[in-house]
């Protein structure tokens, strides 16, 4: 299972840039609502052309600008799921599974690809995939009766129905509630796992793709960034808009002072690295800002196992503010002793809050390793 | 006093063409439901139009021959034309709509009162067998240059109109085009395209009822409808003129007062 694209498309609002290559798994991209996601996935489907590039999935090439390739959507079995389902109002959940099946899902009816000759067959297979996605007793009812959790799963099943290689989820879980959300993507990704099924979900909620996706990225402006495993994109970002989806609230615009050494002015800091060695990293000529997660901020200097002492930052908290939250607590202060300057959130879990207090708060340490070193 | 009702209710079926072109515009996303009540008003209507005229049994029979053939002839040459071209580029569709739009625009019984004023007079052939072929001839150029792009134009915003993620799902389920067209497609425009083909033969309908009292009136045959109006007008009876366009006028935007109101209810927002 290997997905590549190379694709270029200019839109009036601006200029389409996508270029990533993955092995299988769920591939996600995480961006903002401003329709690029759903641009690079629809060229992916073939329901959009791009101006150039090159898509190929499982060797086989979907679109070539050079070699003048371009299969239409209904011959490149990518399966799409739209932001809304996209089922047929005038017909049953059922009705929409089987047109499915008598499209795409041809192969999925073992005896013949004729269907009217294999009418059992065909409801057999109905069944089959109304019970596998959580549709028992509601074959019968039409789009517009249905809850949208019922939505969703009724065109996720008509998806799956039409014999997909890739599947395309666009923002999947935008109408629904935490609760449904991790119901509804718990069972897709379990579907996905089963059939064995490369996927790319594109989604503006970093929740959703931590918990979904196997690589991550980030697109911004039109332009995908590199791709990382999910892990490494939440803890590492590369860049500042990697950094910004990801979460990171402290960002400083940072300028390289020499090649070792980037001042933060908002922050008053001057950061400079060390490798394993001790020796001074060669920070990139590129270096835009630096971030830090808050939740890496620690109270106490950090020691390893032996107790020595692991190579830190150290912050001093002047006018600290606490902004309560359900289950954790916001402390923002002022790295710098004079008033004005930048702000930095340190987020505490409650029950370690109300251990400590702010009153006990007066210098916070990052370790030098979690400290972001970002590109634009 | 025949007479006077006669041009009153003439002036009435004017204002029911006028109100149902409105109708038309406004009312095309509605159910087919409310289209077909207001058809049948419509109907109802002309058909005592043509009772109140004393209008003779075989030339109204003719006149809803005749009508329902201009429908027959719009939908089967306005629907497949409407799909066909609304699988075009947005260049192509733009033109053949433009295109009908004068159509529209063109007072609908000119051309239909002409061609039956030459016949009727007597001009070419006897008068009783002319009245027929006048209205079947007459119905021909009405379904040529109005119906039919009426239909066509409501045919095409009915597809437009369908929701297009339902039809670009489709195509990436692998479904053959033309079940697209059969199953996704003409199911979602249906009912619209139902409540034009209603309007259309209500319409049609209405302008037979209209030449047919011309006929009925002599001094009245020669002329556009607009000049009918006009003579009406001169000769002082502002009162029936007034009663009944008021009524029309009323009905028809109580009807579109209230198809709006259930197409607010139909699309609020689905709750979670």
């Amino acid at each position: 299972m290997s997905l590549e694209v190379r694709i270029r498309k200019q839109y009036h609002d601006g200029m389409l840039d996508v270029n990533l290559t993955s092995d299988g798994g769920i591939f996600a991209l995480l961006g903002e609502k401003d329709g690029a996601m759903s641009r690079a996935l629809r060229c992916i489907a073939g329901i959009e052309t791009p101006d150039e590039g090159r898509i190929v999935l499982d060797n086989v090439v979907l679109y070539d600008s050079l070699a003048h390739v371009n299969l239409p959507s209904d011959k490149r079995r990518v399966g799409y799921l739209f932001p809304g389902g996209a089922l047929f109002p005038t017909a049953s959940v059922e009705e929409n599974i089987r047109m499915a099946l008598m499209g795409g899902g041809r192969e999925l009816l073992e005896s013949s690809t004729d269907c009217k000759t294999s009418p059992a067959i065909l409801s057999t297979r109905v069944n089959e995939f109304l019970q596998e996605y959580h549709l028992d007793g509601l074959g019968g009812s039409y789009p517009d009766e249905l809850t949208p959790l019922q939505r969703c799963q009724a065109a996720f099943a008509r998806m799956m129905a039409g014999n997909p290689r890739l599947v395309l989820l666009d923002e999947p879980f935008a109408a629904f509630d935490s609760y449904r959300k991790a119901e509804v993507l718990r069972q897709m990704q379990q579907a996905l796992q089963e059939h064995h099924l490369q996927a790319v979900l594109a989604s503006t909620d970093m929740d959703e793709v931590y918990a979904m996706g196997d690589h991550v990225s980030s697109l911004h402006r039109g332009r995908v960034e590199p791709m990382q495993a999910v892990h490494e994109f939440f803890d590492h970002p590369r860049t500042l808009q990697a950094a910004l989806l990801s979460g990171c609230r402290n960002i400083g615009t940072a300028h390289l002072v020499d090649p070792f050494h980037a001042l933060v002015p908002a922050w008053g800091a001057l950061f400079s690295f060390r490798d394993e060695q001790g020796s001074l990293v060669h920070l990139p000529e590129s270096l835009g800002a630096i971030g830090i997660r808050e939740r890496d901020f620690l109270q106490e200097p950090p020691l390893d196992e032996q107790g020595h002492r692991i190579p830190c930052y150290r912050f001093s908290v002047y006018r600290p503010r606490v902004i309560a939250r359900r289950n954790e607590v916001d402390l923002w202060f002022e790295p710098g002793r004079r008033e004005g300057g930048g702000t930095l959130v340190y987020t505490i879990p409650k029950s370690v809050w109300e251990n400590t207090g702010t009153a006990v708060i007066e210098r916070l340490y990052v370790r030098m390793d979690h400290i972001l070193r970002l590109v634009p | 006093m025949v007479m006077r009702i006669g041009r009153a209710i003439l002036c009435s079926v004017i204002g029911i063409q006028w109100m149902t072109r409105e109708f038309c515009k406004s009312a095309i996303g509605e159910p087919a439901v409310w289209g077909m009540i207001y058809g049948m008003i419509q109907t109802i209507l002309s058909n005592y139009i043509a009772y109140m005229a004393q209008m003779s049994i075989e030339i109204l029979c003719a006149g809803v021959c005749a009508a329902g053939l201009i429908t027959v002839l719009a939908v089967v040459i306005g629907w497949p034309l409407a799909l066909v071209v609304s699988e075009c580029p947005v260049g192509v569709r733009y033109v053949v709509s433009i295109l009908c739009v004068p159509f529209l625009l063109m007072p609908p019984l000119v051309p239909a009162i002409r061609v039956y004023g030459l016949l009727a007079n007597g001009m070419i052939m006897g008068r009783g067998c002319s009245a027929i072929i006048a209205l079947v001839s007459a119905g021909l150029v009405e379904a040529a240059i109005v119906s039919m792009p009426i239909t066509f134009l409501v045919s095409i915003y009915a597809v437009r109109q369908v929701d297009p993620e339902t039809v670009l799902a489709a195509r990436t389920l692998g479904i053959r085009r033309s079940v697209i067209r059969r199953k996704v497609i003409l199911p979602q425009a249906s009912s619209r395209i139902m409540v034009g083909t209603i309007l259309t033969f209500v319409r049609a309908c209405g302008a037979f009822m209209a030449a047919a009292m011309i006929l009925q009136t002599e001094g009245l045959l020669e002329g556009t409808v607009e000049g009918v109006v006009a003579g009406l007008v001169q000769e002082g009876i502002y009162l029936n003129v007034l009663l009944w366009t008021a009524l029309v006028t009323l009905a028809g935007v109580l009807l579109i007062l209230v198809c709006g109101m259930r197409h607010r209810r139909q699309h609020r927002k689905p709750q979670t």
